[in-house]
């Protein structure tokens, strides 16, 4: 594969890998450094990509798989704790102005302190718009599994803001 | 399933949105450092082409130049013939005669000692036997 025909490829997932990373890891730093990994694992393995039709999937799970490691390499399963999440505050976080900005940071709060499997389940559903079949290829699951997994996630939103505001689920 | 009721998934929407929102300045900031460099590839072909043009120059060089020690192809006047010959007669008579000379003072070396010169055949002990009796004879 040419040089041109790679970053054609690979150049418009790009900002939608580096999303993933940056949430799954909270830091711009590492998740800019699994993006470079990434980016050349995919170049060293160009000739694959050519015969990979889901080149999205193998992408996404190629960059889970290296959050994998450098999570555990932080030696913590879990994502960032509201310490990291103020540091990151300060540098990217959009200033939430508009009228439903307390309800936010509550779902932002309970996001990240879901489980680190429901939270990358529910960033592939609800983000990246992932089917229930290509989460589980990736996440190496059934395709039951995942739904439950999602629908764990959502109940457990709920019941934290049913706690905290009173939404919750029908 | 388990669902989010509507009024709050408009709010959930918003949140991922919002993330959204905030990974896409993140990533602006960085955008340039994720770029692939990769070596320039439009001119690939320069060094090779560039190195078979020295092997070319530095092979003909080596084969058909006076001083490289890799020429096959040596053109000799008759006068270079000539000295070069009459130099191999000149060391081959001079090996000759240290060879002579030598030979010459192992003989006096064994006429002396009452050795048997490396020339002559050694006497076997049947030819000694045959001596004898022709004698007795």
């Amino acid at each position: 594969m040419h040089q041109k025909a790679f970053l054609d490829l690979i150049e418009p997932l790009k900002p939608a890998l580096f999303g993933f990373a940056f949430r799954m890891l909270r830091n711009r730093e590492d998740a800019r450094d699994a993006m470079q990994e990434l980016l050349m694992k995919l170049w060293n393995n160009r000739k694959n990509l050519e015969t990979n039709e889901k080149i999205k999937t193998y992408c996404f799970t190629a960059l889970y798989h290296d959050c994998i490691d450098r999570l555990r390499l932080r030696n913590r399963m879990h994502f960032a704790g509201s310490a990291d999440l103020v540091e990151i505050a300060d540098n990217t976080r959009v200033d939430l102005d508009c009228e439903n900005s307390d309800l936010i940071r509550q779902i932002r709060v309970a996001m990240d302190e879901l489980p680190y499997k429901q939270k990358v389940i529910m960033e592939l559903r609800d983000f990246q718009g992932f089917e229930y079949e290509e989460i589980a290829r990736m996440m190496e699951m059934t395709v039951n599994a995942v739904r439950v997994t999602v629908a764990r996630s959502r109940a457990t939103i709920s019941e934290k803001m049913k706690e905290e505001i009173g939404y919750g689920t029908v | 399933m388990e669902q989010f009721d509507p009024e709050f998934k408009n709010i959930y929407d918003e949140y991922v949105k919002l993330e959204k929102a905030e990974t896409e300045r993140a990533y602006s900031e960085i955008e340039n450092d994720l770029t692939l460099k990769l070596p320039v590839r439009r001119f690939r072909w320069v060094y090779p082409a560039a190195a078979a043009i020295l092997l070319l120059i530095a092979g003909t060089w080596a084969l058909t130049s006076e001083q490289s020690p890799f020429r096959t192809k040596q053109k000799y006047t008759e006068a270079e013939i000539r000295e070069s010959l009459e130099k191999t007669i000149h060391a081959l008579t001079a090996c000759s005669k240290t060879v002579r000379q030598e030979f010459s003072r192992v003989e006096d070396l064994s006429a002396m000692t009452g050795a048997i010169s490396p020339g002559k055949k050694s006497p076997t002990p049947n030819s000694n036997r045959n001596e004898s009796n022709t004698t007795k004879n």
